[in-house]
């Protein structure tokens, strides 16, 4: 079974990460911005050529390496777990090595060569984005809060009730495997938990809104276009993870209230199909959506335009990883190496943000 | 309605703003009572400090083109296309005034300008730039 998982996993972030180019678009590339003349650049597409290449033959030696050795020398569970971590790291280092490598060759190559000299940089805004972008209100993040406040305060009415002893982590097989002593705040944990994740997906929603669009001058209606579709459909990804893991969780609160009702293997069955669809969630959303939308096909909408080009924002990106920008009041921002959003670390509130969300968690994980 | 700002103009940023949505409303893009972006999501659409936004905003309601409503938004004037009043009058006068200066510098004749000017006007309503 450890094997199995393991072995999963690792398929998994070695696909994710080989593959990634395929889901970016053309106008960046290793996290440089790359001016239109310049995408179809034979050394940038056989940049992207190789690194998918190095990774998939690495990833799968490992993984191959990884499940002949469990099968030659059926080594112990802890031993299977260790060496699956690893490999798991290497994977991940190895991917951000390769990264490095290329964006630091990319920025250097479109210095040398001046990439872009001659075309006027412009940056597009247009003044009816938000009337026609449609997110999720945040109103329906509220719903599943109230009711995950509604159990919380059920359970507590139930105190006496209750088991002396409370789950606090279950295992593979979906028993309870850790346990603290019965008191109001081990009851509250798991939705005081909850109730955080929560309010941290309210608040990514609520970001998004604000969060600046970047239209394209080459094509502003097609940028435009998927643009709201990638928006869209952050929003109901997000809504889809609250709602799952509000029952998901609900559930579990229900199960230390009434342990005599579920049986063991509908907790294990839940837990999965919370895993499988929140996969496949993901999945749909890096295939067909892609980064900032690019992946929805939209073709001649635009005039063709010549001598502009989007603005080169490079020196906001530290490491084409980071956005730093103190004038920008965007709280997240579309990510550059990779499908989904980031953080604008230039922004204080971002900062008021993660002390509040860390020091929550700490502080939970310490009393507990 | 889309808008273009050149990062290395020597037209100042908030003046390129202001000078679209002038713009935008000469060639009834922007229609009025239409709304316009908050202040917040203007500047993160642009990626710029919002005082810059601020500041064509101010200029804006200043020459009575939009109007800001406290809690409310910001809005294209009722009153963005009028018959020019005295006191309108009176500032264009005064905002064109080197410019003329600079086309008699370059002898320009009045004819020549007036040819200038019929060009400006088709483009502006064409919407080419």
């Amino acid at each position: 079974m450890t094997i199995l998982i393991f072995s999963a996993l690792l398929i998994f972030t070695t696909f994710i990460q080989a593959f990634l180019p395929k889901f970016l678009k053309s106008s960046e590339s290793f996290g440089v911005f790359i001016p239109d003349t310049h995408v179809n650049d034979k050394r940038i597409v056989s940049m992207k050529k190789s690194y998918t290449q190095i990774l998939l033959i690495t990833g799968i030696a490992m993984i191959a390496g990884y499940i002949l050795w469990t099968l030659l020398t059926d080594p112990s569970e802890e031993h299977t777990v260790f060496v699956g971590l690893v490999l798991q790291f290497i994977t991940l280092f190895l991917s951000l090595g390769l990264y490095g490598k290329n964006h630091v060759n990319l920025i250097k190559l479109k210095k040398e060569e001046q990439w872009g000299a001659g075309q006027k940089e412009r940056k597009v805004v247009d003044l009816q984005f938000r009337e026609h972008l449609k997110l999720l209100p945040n109103i329906y993040f509220i719903i599943p809060i109230l009711f995950n406040m509604g159990l919380w305060i059920y359970g507590l009415s139930q105190y006496d009730n209750l088991p002396s002893q409370i789950p606090t982590h279950w295992g593979p097989n979906g028993e309870a495997d850790a346990f603290a002593e019965k008191s109001w705040f081990s009851v509250s944990a798991m939705p005081l938990m909850v109730l955080i994740i929560q309010g941290m997906l309210l608040f990514f929603n609520a970001a998004m809104k604000q969060s600046g669009a970047k239209i394209q001058v080459r094509s502003k209606k097609r940028s435009r276009e998927q643009q709201l579709a990638f928006r869209k459909y952050s929003s109901w990804l997000l809504f889809l993870v609250l709602i799952t893991l509000t029952v998901l969780m609900g559930y579990l609160q229900l199960t230390i209230i009434h342990g005599e009702l579920f049986s063991s293997s509908s907790t294990m069955f839940s837990t999965l199909a919370f895993v499988l669809v929140i996969f496949g969630a993901v999945m749909f959303y890096t295939v067909k959506i892609g980064q900032s939308g690019s992946r929805i096909e939209m073709d001649h909408l635009d005039e063709p335009t010549d001598g502009v080009m989007d603005m080169d924002d490079d020196r906001h990106w530290k490491f084409g990883l980071i956005y730093v920008n103190r004038e920008d009041p965007s709280l997240m921002v579309e990510k550059r190496f990779g499908v989904g959003w980031t953080m604008n670390f230039g922004h204080v509130g971002i900062w008021i943000f993660l002390v509040m969300l860390i020091g929550s968690l700490v502080l939970i994980s310490t009393i507990l | 309605m889309f808008i273009e700002i050149e990062a290395d103009s020597t037209v100042p940023i908030y003046l390129q703003l202001a000078q679209q949505v002038i713009e935008g409303i000469a060639k009834a893009e922007l229609k009025p009572g239409e709304s316009l972006p908050s202040v917040r999501a203007f500047a993160a659409d642009l990626g710029m400090n919002m005082h810059t936004v601020n500041k064509a905003y101010h200029y804006l309601e200043e020459k009575e083109f939009i109007q800001i409503v406290a809690k409310k938004g910001v809005f294209i004037h009722e009153r963005s296309v009028r018959t020019a009043s005295e006191k309108d009058t009176t500032r264009l006068k005064k905002e064109l005034r080197p410019i003329i200066g600079e086309a008699l510098c370059l002898n320009l004749s009045t004819d020549e300008l007036q040819a200038l000017l019929n060009d400006i006007v088709r483009d502006i309503k064409e919407g080419s730039r």
